[in-house]
């Protein structure tokens, strides 16, 4: 568990803790801490990002399943005709 | 202790499995094979136990490191091909006989873990996510239905080589075909939420640690099989070297890469 705070022109906009798997957002900026060092508790490596593409990856991840069930499991082919292991199964 | 009880009974199922079976292709009894698949259900049962124990034991899934992985590996593949002879009521006798393979792997499986440090811990900071199960039970399934593959792929080319037209080799063709597809779909599932869950934790959802590399590579292997399967006609026996060509990367990714690069996975 680390304490985060952002500065902005030595004015603190926001302060927050953050830890592995629970990073702490503001401003669009997400912080997380992204390694430790269990040898010694005052090491710890913090990424910050800021990733505006995520939602599309996201749209991708829910159309792919979807996308590969109609292929494997529907029960015509392309071109209309019934495919030899639908009807076999 | 009675956890360990429950696996080492699972152990000797299997192994009393593999044993019947075996019987079973001397003798030509059907009954043997019957008591022999009777066998994987006891020992589906005892696994199931020990798991919901262990879960509870340890107040977290049972799949943060090896030997849990290898234990949980063992009980899916034995639940799915249950699952699979089930659906396909029809042909259950072509397929009844898997099952002493499918024992096999489930003892080379148990007799792996038992290598490993079985003691539960507590779980690095990394792994306390409810994504764990999600991530790993898919990733987990989808690698028992690519084993289940591979198996069946491996009798393909032992068996039913030169014998393409009979029923039996249109059967397992059938039956690689519905296990490889089925992983695939897993493995689709479980990268992606892999993927969601490192956005969640580690800021990025796609960081080319080796472990991600080599599944990425397997998922493609995966997927232009079964493209070839369906575009380019590659079924039967194409089709089974292309399980076992796959599942040597699927192997690679689920340990080799555990032992040999280290990355964002290397935890145990």
């Amino acid at each position: 568990m680390k304490a985060a705070e952002v500065v902005k022109d030595e004015k603190t906009l926001a302060s927050g803790r953050l830890s592995v798997n629970s990073p702490f957002q503001y401003g669009g900026y997400t912080f997380y801490q992204s390694g430790y060092d269990p040898r010694d508790p005052d090491f710890s490596s913090l990424q910050v990002s800021k990733d505006p593409g995520v939602p599309f990856v996201y749209a991708g991840f829910i159309i792919l399943p979807f996308g590969l069930y109609l292929s494997f499991y529907r029960k015509t082919s392309a071109n209309g005709t019934a495919r030899k292991e639908d009807i076999n199964a | 202790m009675s956890s360990a009880l429950a696996l080492n009974f699972s152990f000797a199922v299997y192994l009393g499995s593999v044993l019947s079976y075996g019987a079973g292709y001397l003798t030509r009894r059907k009954f043997l094979k019957w008591t022999g698949f009777f066998c994987i259900l006891a020992a589906l049962a005892a696994q199931s136990a020990y798991l919901g124990w262990r879960w509870s034991q340890g107040n977290y899934a049972p799949m943060s490191n090896m030997y849990e992985s290898l234990t949980l590996m063992a009980w899916l593949i034995s639940l799915i091909y249950t699952l699979f002879l089930y659906k396909s009521l029809n042909q259950t006798f072509t397929f009844l006989g898997i099952g002493f393979w499918v024992s096999m792997l489930c003892l080379i499986l148990l007799g792996a873990a038992s290598l490993h440090d079985r003691s539960i811990q507590s779980l690095v900071p990394a792994l306390q996510s409810n994504w764990l199960v999600f991530h790993v039970a898919v990733i987990m399934t989808g690698y028992a239905a690519l084993a289940l593959s591979f198996l069946v792929g491996g009798i393909y080319i032992v068996c039913c080589r030169d014998k393409k037209e009979s029923e039996k080799a249109a059967a397992f063709d059938g039956f690689m075909e519905r296990t490889t597809v089925l992983g695939f779909l897993f493995l689709t599932v479980g990268i992606m939420l892999g993927s969601v869950w490192a956005n969640s934790a580690w800021g990025s959802y796609w960081s080319w640690d080796p472990k991600e590399t080599w599944s990425l590579i397997t998922w493609f292997f995966y997927a232009v099989a079964l493209h070839l399967r369906k575009t380019k006609n590659w079924k039967h026996e194409k089709f089974a070297w292309l399980t076992l060509a796959g599942f040597a990367l699927v192997l690679f990714t689920y340990f080799g890469v555990n032992y040999w690069l280290s990355g964002l996975h290397s935890y145990a």
